[in-house]
C-alpha cells in the first residue's frame, strides 16, 4: 500500500491497481490518483497486489484491440479493511476526476454510495444486468464510511464473489465473468431487503468507451480524438476505457498539464 | 465536392454537435445538484418558484434521495438561486463555445 502523504484527514481517495502482462495499471493509477487528489483536495492511497495473497484474474473486453484480455478485478470488497480513511472515495484507475462535484457527497448522510447512471460517447449502455435482472450499478466510483452497515455491504460482496455462479443465477445476470458492477448491485439489493435503492452519486458517469488517439485540454474543454472524429467535452469526470491511451506518454503529459494548471 | 459529399459532411457535423451538446448537458445536470442541511437537491426552476412563493419561512422539502429535509426558506432560496445562476451561466457560455467550434 502506498499513501500520498501523512494522514491528517480521515477522508481520502483509494484506487486498486493490479498489473497484468500487457497493462501497467499501477502506473496509470499513479497518474489518475494524483489528478483526483488535485481536483478534490484529498489525500490518496494506492492499493496493489503486493500485500494481497489473492492472485485470481478475470477477463475484460479491450476497446483498443477488440479482444478479451486478462484483468484482475477481484479484490474491491477489501476496500473497507484496506482503506486508511474514515470516509473513502474509491475510483477505478481509468476514472479521471476533472471537476470537484464529488466533494458534495460528503455533506450528506450515507453508509455507502454508488453510481447508478452512466452514458457513453458511442454506445447506449443496457439499463439492466440481464433481460430480467437488476438495474445497473457502476463500481467505477463509489464512496463509503466506516460503519457497521458499510462493513456488512462489503462482506456481502465478498460472499457474492466467492459464490458468483449462484448469485448470477439468482438474479438472472447475463454472463458468468466476475464483474464488480454486478456484485455491487446484487449486494446493494440484498442489503436493502431485495429492493432497489434510489440513492446514488449525483449525475451520470461520462464514459469514453472507444479506442482513442489523443486527449487535449484547453481553458474550458477536453478534446477527445478517436480514429474517426473529435469530441469536445466539458471538464467533467471521464471514464476512459482505452488502456492503450492511458499507458501512453501523451496521457502522462495531459495529467501533468492538469495538475500544474492554477 | 459533390452535393452528396456536402450533405454527408453536414450530417456528420450535426451528429458531432449533438453528441457534444448531450455530454455538456449531462455535466450541467450533475452541477445543478447542491447540498443543504444534509439533503441533496437538484436545483430546478420549479423548486425555486415553489420555495419563493411558500408563505412560511420554515418548511420541509423532499430531496433527490426522497428524504424530507428541514430548510429555512430565505437561506435556501438565496443559496439555491446563486447556485442555479452560476451553473446556468456556465452552461450558456459553454454551449455558445460549442456552437462556434462545430468543426475542429
Amino acid at each position: 500500500m502506498k499513501t500520498s502523504k501523512k494522514l491528517e484527514k480521515s477522508r481520502g481517495i483509494v484506487a486498486f491497481a493490479y498489473n497484468v502482462d500487457t497493462i501497467d495499471y499501477v502506473s496509470i493509477a499513479e497518474s489518475t490518483l494524483a489528478l483526483a487528489s488535485k481536483q478534490l483536495g484529498l489525500p490518496y492511497t494506492l492499493i496493489t497486489d503486493r500485500e494481497l495473497k489473492n492472485n485470481l484474474h478475470t477477463m475484460r473486453h479491450d476497446v483498443d484491440t477488440g479482444e478479451f484480455v486478462k484483468w484482475r478485478n477481484v479484490g474491491r470488497h477489501h476496500a473497507y479493511e484496506l482503506s486508511p480513511y474514515e470516509e473513502t472515495l474509491v475510483i477505478d484507475v481509468d476514472y479521471l476526476i476533472l471537476d470537484n462535484n464529488l466533494n458534495k457527497i460528503f455533506d450528506i448522510d450515507w453508509d455507502y454510495l454508488l453510481a447508478r447512471n452512466s452514458h457513453a460517447l458511442t454506445t447506449q449502455w443496457p439499463s439492466t444486468m440481464g433481460t430480467n435482472s437488476l438495474p445497473y450499478v457502476w463500481a467505477t466510483v463509489f464512496a463509503f464510511r466506516k460503519t457497521a452497515r458499510a462493513k456488512r455491504y462489503f462482506d456481502l460482496i465478498g460472499r457474492i464473489q466467492r459464490n458468483y455462479a449462484y448469485y448470477c443465477a439468482l438474479f438472472n445476470v447475463d454472463g458468468r465473468n466476475y464483474r464488480n458492477d454486478y456484485a455491487f448491485a446484487m449486494a446493494d439489493t440484498i442489503l436493502n431487503g431485495y429492493t432497489v435503492d434510489k440513492r446514488s452519486i449525483p449525475g451520470s458517469i461520462s464514459a469514453v468507451d472507444q479506442s482513442i488517439q489523443s486527449m487535449t485540454v484547453n481553458d474550458k474543454h477536453i478534446v477527445v480524438k478517436d480514429k474517426n472524429k473529435s469530441y469536445v467535452l466539458p471538464r467533467t469526470n471521464l471514464h476512459v476505457m482505452s488502456k492503450a491511451y492511458l499507458q501512453s506518454d501523451d496521457f502522462k503529459i495531459l495529467v501533468d498539464q492538469l495538475i500544474n494548471e492554477s | 465536392m459533390t452535393e452528396l459529399d456536402n450533405i454527408v459532411t453536414e450530417i456528420r457535423l450535426a451528429t458531432d454537435f449533438q453528441t457534444n451538446k448531450r455530454i455538456l448537458r449531462e455535466k450541467i445536470q450533475t452541477d445543478l445538484h447542491m447540498t443543504h442541511n444534509g439533503g441533496m437537491f437538484k436545483i430546478a426552476p420549479e423548486l425555486l418558484a415553489f420555495v419563493k412563493t411558500w408563505p412560511v419561512d420554515e418548511l420541509y422539502l423532499e430531496d433527490v434521495y426522497e428524504n424530507p429535509i428541514k430548510i429555512d426558506r430565505q437561506t435556501f432560496l438565496v443559496t439555491a438561486q446563486q447556485h442555479y445562476q452560476t451553473v446556468m451561466n456556465t452552461w450558456h457560455q459553454e454551449y455558445e463555445n460549442l456552437k462556434k467550434i462545430r468543426k475542429i
